[in-house]
Formats: C-alpha cells, sequence, structure tokens
C-alpha cells in the first residue's frame, strides 16, 4: 500500500499536505500558547490588584471592628470607679453587648492585678476569681509599665484558646500618673479570623493571616500555628522548602511596617500573590495583615486556554490527520486506477510486442520465403534466358526456310551460317539441359561417380582441342589473341573420367570467357598433404579481366555469374564434382592481372 | 545480300530506321532479315551496348526512329543503354526485348526509373515484333 502511493508527485503532495498540517499546529499552538501566557498575566494582575486593594479594605475593616473595642476601654478606662463597682460593671455589660460579636468579655483589674469584675459574669463568680493573681501577665504589667495602652499578641490560655487582649491603664486623676489597675478586653482570635476571612471578597479565594510586629502569628488558616514565631520550627516545617528563602524573606519584609504584594512560586509553578498591609493602631504600627491570593483564576485560566490550545492543536491534527487519510485513499484510488490501466497499458504492449514479434517472426519467414522466391525467380530467368535465347535463331532460320516452302518453292537454299547457327544453338540447349539435369541430382543428392583409372593428360589436351573448335566457330578473333599454355604430362587418377573433364572443360572456357587477349596457363601438379595423401592440383590462370569483387565470396554458388551467356550453374556443378571426389575447389585473383582457379582431388 | 541491297537503294531511305542491338549475333541475323524482308524498315543492328550508343551519338536527331535492345548484354546493359540515350533525347522510342520471364508491373517494381512501355518477350514472334514497331511508330 505504502509503495503504491511513494511515487515522486504523491510523495510531495503528502510532504505538501503534512507539512500544511504541521505549520498550521505549530502557528496555533504558538498563538495559543502566547494568549493563554498573556491571558494568564492580565488575570494575575488583577488578582495581584484586587489583592491589594482587599488587603487594604480588610485593614481598615480590622481597625474598624477594633476601634470600637479601643474606645470602650479608653473610656471604660476613664470611668471606672472603685467605689460604684455594680455601676460599673452595668457600664461593662453594656459595652460587651455592643463589641460582643468579637470580644469575648471586658476585664478590670486592679493595681494588684486581682479580678474587680467581668462583663456578663455575676459577682458571685467574679468573687471566685478574686484570688487569682493576674499581676505578671503581660496586658497588665505593660500598660502598668507604660501607663498607656496595650495590644497583645496571640496568647493562649490554659483553656488552649487563643486570645488577643487589648489592656488600657486606669488611672487615678486628675493628674492621671497614678496606676490603679487595667482594663482588658479578650478577643477570641478565632472570631477574629472567621470575621476577617468572612470579610474577604470571595472572588480572592485567599486565606487571612494576621502576625504582630515581632513576628508571632495572631491569626492564620491553620489553628495550630497561631501564637507561634514565624521563623519557629512549627511554622517554618510547614513552608514548603523550595519556597521558604523567598518566603522568609518576603514576611521579614512584611514586618518593617510597609505595605506590598509579592508574587511567590509555589512548588508546581502555581502562583501566589501574598499582600501584607500594616495595621496602625492608635498611630502604633502594631501587626500586618497577610492576604494569600493563590493564582487559581490565573491559573485556572491558563489551564483552560491551554486545554483550548490543546484541543485546538489536537483538533488541527485530527483535521491533518484526516485530510492526509483522504489525500492517501484519492493517492491509493488515483494509483489503482493508474496500475490498473499500466498493467493494462502492460497488457496491450505485451499483447502488441507478441504481435510485433509474431510479424518478425512472419517477416523473416517473408524474407526466406522471398530469398528462396528471388531464388528460384532468378532461377526461372536465367533458365528462361538460356532456354529461349538458343531457340530464337533455331526457330527464326527454321521457320524462314519454311515460309519458302510455302511460297512455293519445292526447293531452298540454305547457307552455311544458317546451319552452323542451328547447330550452336542446338548445343547450347543441349548444354542447358545436361547442366539443369546435374543441378537436379547434385540436389537430390543422386550424383553418382563412375572412377577409373585415366591420364589426366588426355582429358586436358582434348579439352583444350574441344575448345579452340568452339571458339573457331564463335569468335575465331579471340582466337587469334589468345593462346593456351600447357606443358602435357602423363598425371594418372582415380576418378570419374567424364565429370572431371566437365570440370576442366567448365573451368577453361569459363576463363576463356573473361579473357579477350593474352593467356591461360594449365599446370598440373601433385602434392602431399600432412596425413601423406597424394593430391593432383590443377591451376588454369588467365590474363582477364578478374573476378568481381562482388562474386567472389559466391562464386561457386548457383547463378552466381557475371556472364551474360552462362547459366551461373557451371562452377557449382564443378564444385560439387570435386567435393564428391573428397576434393577442393577454390579461385584467386592475380597480383597483375586475370584469376588463377584451383582444384585438387585425392590421385588415388 | 539482300538486306545490303535494300540499305542502298535510295527507296527506301524514306523508310522507318530501326535500332537493334542484342550480344547474341544469331538474334540480330534473323531479327534484321525478318524486318528488312517487309520492306518497311532499315534495320542496323550492333552486337554491344557501346557500339549502339557511339552511333547513336554519332547521327543527328531522329536518325533512328526506334530503338530495340536486349537487357541482359555484357558490359553495357539494356538498362544502361535506355538510361544514356534518355538523357540526350529524352523523346526516343525505345522497347525492350528480353528472354527474361517478366510482366509489365516486375519491370516496373524492379526499375521504376524506367518507363517501360514496351517489350517483347523471347523468342520473338516476328509478327508481334512488327506490329509493335508499327505502333511505336504511330505514336
Amino acid at each position: 500500500m505504502l509503495s503504491i502511493v511513494l511515487s515522486r508527485n504523491n510523495i510531495f503532495l503528502l510532504i505538501l499536505v503534512i507539512g500544511v498540517g504541521i505549520s498550521l499546529s505549530i502557528l496555533s499552538y504558538h498563538y495559543s500558547g502566547l494568549t493563554a501566557d498573556q491571558i494568564g498575566e492580565i488575570a494575575s494582575n488583577d488578582i495581584r490588584s484586587n489583592a491589594i486593594i482587599e488587603t487594604d479594605g480588610l485593614s481598615k475593616t480590622l481597625l474598624h471592628i477594633i476601634d470600637p473595642v479601643s474606645t470602650n476601654l479608653e473610656i471604660l478606662s476613664k470611668i471606672v470607679n472603685y467605689t460604684n463597682i455594680e455601676g460599673t460593671k452595668i457600664i461593662m455589660d453594656a459595652v460587651q453587648n455592643s463589641t460582643k460579636s468579637l470580644t469575648e468579655g471586658y476585664y478590670w483589674i486592679n493595681e494588684n492585678g486581682q479580678i474587680v469584675s467581668i462583663s456578663n459574669v455575676n459577682s458571685s463568680i467574679i468573687n471566685s476569681y478574686s484570688g487569682i493573681d493576674l499581676s505578671n501577665r503581660e496586658y497588665f504589667v505593660i500598660p502598668k509599665e507604660t501607663l498607656a495602652s496595650y495590644y497583645s499578641s496571640a496568647i493562649e490560655s490554659i483553656d488552649k484558646i487563643p486570645r488577643l487582649y487589648i489592656s488600657f491603664p486606669v488611672l487615678e486623676r486628675p493628674n492621671e500618673e497614678v496606676f490603679k489597675g487595667v482594663i482588658v478586653a479578650s478577643i477570641k482570635i478565632h472570631e477574629l479570623g472567621r470575621f476577617l476571612q468572612s470579610e474577604l471578597a470571595p472572588q480572592v479565594a485567599g486565606n487571612v493571616g494576621l502576625m504582630d510586629k515581632n513576628g508571632i502569628i495572631i491569626y492564620g488558616s491553620n489553628p495550630s500555628l497561631i501564637g507561634k514565631y514565624y521563623l519557629g520550627e512549627e511554622f517554618q516545617s510547614l513552608v514548603p522548602e523550595e519556597i521558604r528563602g523567598p518566603y522568609n524573606s518576603l514576611l521579614a519584609r512584611s514586618l518593617q511596617g510597609s505595605a506590598g504584594a509579592e508574587d511567590l512560586i509555589l512548588f508546581g509553578g502555581n502562583k501566589t500573590t501574598l499582600t501584607y498591609q500594616p495595621v496602625f493602631i492608635g498611630g502604633k504600627y502594631l501587626w500586618t495583615l497577610f492576604v494569600s491570593s493563590p493564582h487559581q483564576l490565573a491559573a485556572e485560566v491558563g489551564v483552560l486556554i491551554n486545554n483550548q490550545k490543546n484541543f485546538s492543536t489536537l483538533m488541527i491534527l485530527i483535521i491533518g490527520a484526516v485530510a492526509l487519510g483522504i489525500a492517501f485513499l484519492i493517492l491509493s484510488w488515483n494509483k489503482r486506477l493508474e496500475s490498473a490501466v499500466s498493467s493494462r497499458t502492460i497488457e496491450l504492449k505485451d499483447a502488441n510486442n507478441s504481435l510485433v514479434k509474431y510479424n518478425k517472426l512472419l517477416e523473416s519467414a517473408n524474407e526466406k520465403l522471398s530469398i528462396h522466391d528471388k531464388m528460384q525467380k532468378e532461377f526461372i530467368n536465367i533458365a528462361a534466358h538460356e532456354l529461349r535465347t538458343p531457340i530464337m535463331p533455331i526457330l527464326g532460320d527454321a521457320i524462314y526456310l519454311e515460309k519458302q516452302f510455302e511460297e512455293g518453292k519445292k526447293e531452298v537454299k540454305v547457307d552455311r551460317e544458317q546451319v552452323s547457327s542451328i547447330i550452336r544453338n542446338a548445343k547450347r540447349l543441349r548444354r542447358l539441359a545436361s547442366d539443369i539435369l546435374d543441378i537436379t541430382k547434385i540436389e537430390s543428392q543422386s550424383l553418382k561417380l563412375n572412377k577409373e583409372q585415366f591420364n589426366l593428360n588426355d582429358i586436358i589436351l582434348s579439352s583444350i582441342s574441344d575448345i579452340k573448335a568452339q571458339l573457331l566457330s564463335s569468335n575465331p578473333e579471340q582466337l587469334e589473341n589468345l593462346i593456351i599454355v600447357y606443358e602435357p604430362k602423363d598425371v594418372f587418377v582415380f576418378a570419374d573420367k567424364n565429370r572431371i573433364t566437365q570440370v576442366l572443360f567448365n573451368l577453361l572456357s569459363n576463363s576463356i570467357k573473361f579473357t579477350e587477349r593474352g593467356s591461360i596457363e594449365i599446370i598440373v601438379k601433385i602434392e602431399n598433404d600432412s596425413a601423406g595423401i597424394k593430391y593432383v592440383v590443377v591451376s588454369i590462370r588467365d590474363t582477364g579481366q578478374g573476378i568481381d569483387g562482388d562474386i567472389l565470396p559466391r562464386l561457386f554458388t548457383k547463378f552466381a555469374s557475371k556472364s551474360f551467356e552462362g547459366t551461373g550453374l557451371g562452377l557449382f556443378i564443378s564444385k560439387s564434382i570435386v567435393h564428391s571426389h573428397g576434393g577442393k575447389i577454390w579461385a584467386v585473383n592475380n597480383l597483375d592481372l586475370g584469376a588463377t582457379f584451383y582444384f585438387k582431388i585425392p590421385q588415388q | 545480300m539482300t538486306s545490303e541491297i535494300e540499305i542502298n537503294n535510295p527507296y527506301k531511305n524514306k523508310m522507318a530506321r530501326i535500332m537493334v542491338v542484342d550480344d547474341e549475333k544469331d538474334i540480330l541475323r534473323i531479327i534484321k532479315r525478318d524486318l528488312e524482308n517487309t520492306n518497311e524498315f532499315q534495320v542496323e543492328v550492333f552486337s554491344s551496348g557501346h557500339d549502339a550508343l557511339n552511333s547513336f551519338k554519332n547521327h543527328e536527331l531522329g536518325y533512328y526512329d526506334v530503338i530495340i535492345t536486349d537487357i541482359r548484354m555484357p558490359r553495357m546493359n539494356g538498362f544502361e543503354l535506355y538510361r544514356h540515350i534518355k538523357e540526350m533525347r529524352p523523346d526516343t522510342k525505345i522497347a525492350f526485348i528480353t528472354a527474361f520471364e517478366i510482366n509489365r508491373d516486375e519491370f516496373t517494381k524492379v526499375l521504376p526509373s524506367i518507363d517501360v512501355k514496351d517489350f517483347v518477350i523471347k523468342p520473338i514472334d516476328m509478327n508481334d515484333l512488327i506490329f509493335k514497331i508499327k505502333s511505336m511508330l504511330a505514336t
């Protein structure tokens, strides 16, 4: 399947689709990321400024609820009357009722540290507390020493409930320098905290904390830490180690009496803005109010956007994958079509090829046929020519003579030329007939040799005289210009006398045909081959025009003739005769003039 | 010979002059004799293309009325002679005589450059040849 699709164009298309998909994903992811970061940042800024505003508001609220207590205490400290305890108590009860949402109660302690009165508590119970010495408590000692109001840190009592104490000294009038006891208000820190927490805007979703200027935790979300020093073991053990340094230094900064807002990055990248605001009571810096606002919203927005981002990226990826799938399907479908087409094309090509092959076979068969045909035709042409040519003079003379008889003559005159012509042409026909007969024998392999012992010299001499006689009749002029050279020598050979004569005569007349003037030389030699067999070699050398270069390679095949008289069969017949004697026939062009024909046959 | 008498006869000077070319001297003898016996033609015979061409060159235009040549001849064959003559005098009337087994279509196929209108197959029926020559002279 993959290989089907992996053509060059298809790879390009696939890469294009994948490329576009990846780019879109990256762009979308990048853009979404930017947007998420920006929105996160905006949300964080919003949270931070909200936290600052909230903290400021909360510190004011804190003052607002602490102030009445302070005012009450201040008034009480001025109006308490040791001579009218019951009357003072009524006022104390009323004061407590006015601030009961925060205060647990108001206490009147004399200059010896003994409880004089407690708001909303009946005198019999108060009397049972009279033995308790509170002169060592800070809310007693410090106002006594300083003659000024005192705001305690978180103090844990016997009942394990952390409380905040505010005390004002009771001074004797008119000079107001004699310490006569204290008025103390106790505030349950839980109540304070719950109040502060409830005052905190819900969208801040943070926690409120309160610490005094010395670093003692007055209120926090973890109750067990109340009253503990922030650098103490209990608190520190709860601060995650990775933020301990920055957190502690932030807290240290917050205790310098100024407001601030700082971001803390918690483990896991969550951000929290810690806002702190000093609380001044009666012009004195007493506490620091903390609001921690986790950037949960921002984080949520971030997460939301991240989800969105992931979702859109996923969508693009899915769409890309679907597009890819579709592209793949289209391509493979296309490919399948293509391959179907190409396989059909291949089939067609194969069919065509086999047709072409078949045609070629036919062609070559035709060629063979036509070669055969051509040879056949050549034979017919030559045979026709050679048959028809001699017939014409014979027939022509005969008709001419007959015509004279038809004209009423009893006797007609025949001249020598007419008779010679008839004989010459009749002999030519006879020779052709015998050649054709020989060819038929050779081709049907029924050429029989009648071997006998004879003198080669005899047949050479008789051939020379025959050919001379023939030449005298047909071309006496040529005979005058030509000499035939031969030194008679007895050479006996065991062969078919008539056939060898035929070969000799053939070669001789062939030479004469192409040699208008000069000489024809016949030489007979005896030769031994490597096996020691004796051969008779006859050579006929002429001074004629030589053998045509075109003809030479097929000199001894049928119809290889440059002559315009012969049948083109003579040399073929000669070759067949020599071969059937176990001999060899060949020819070469002489270096100077003419050609030499050789044939050799075994002597025995 | 009768032919010599007739050639030299001034009366015969108006007769059509036929050139016959063939390497077979026996054939030339018979054609010449038979054509001249009609008393309609003067016949000049040549046994080679060269001799025929030389004679053609040495005579004025229109000297030969019809040329009849064999095809298969040594050295210059009938087609070569045809080309040489046609090059010089394209309107010369030339007919072929041949012993080949060939028809007009095959002729045209083998030698498309030669417009073979007329050819006579050997052995020649002299009546055919005479008719052929007369029809060529008439065109």
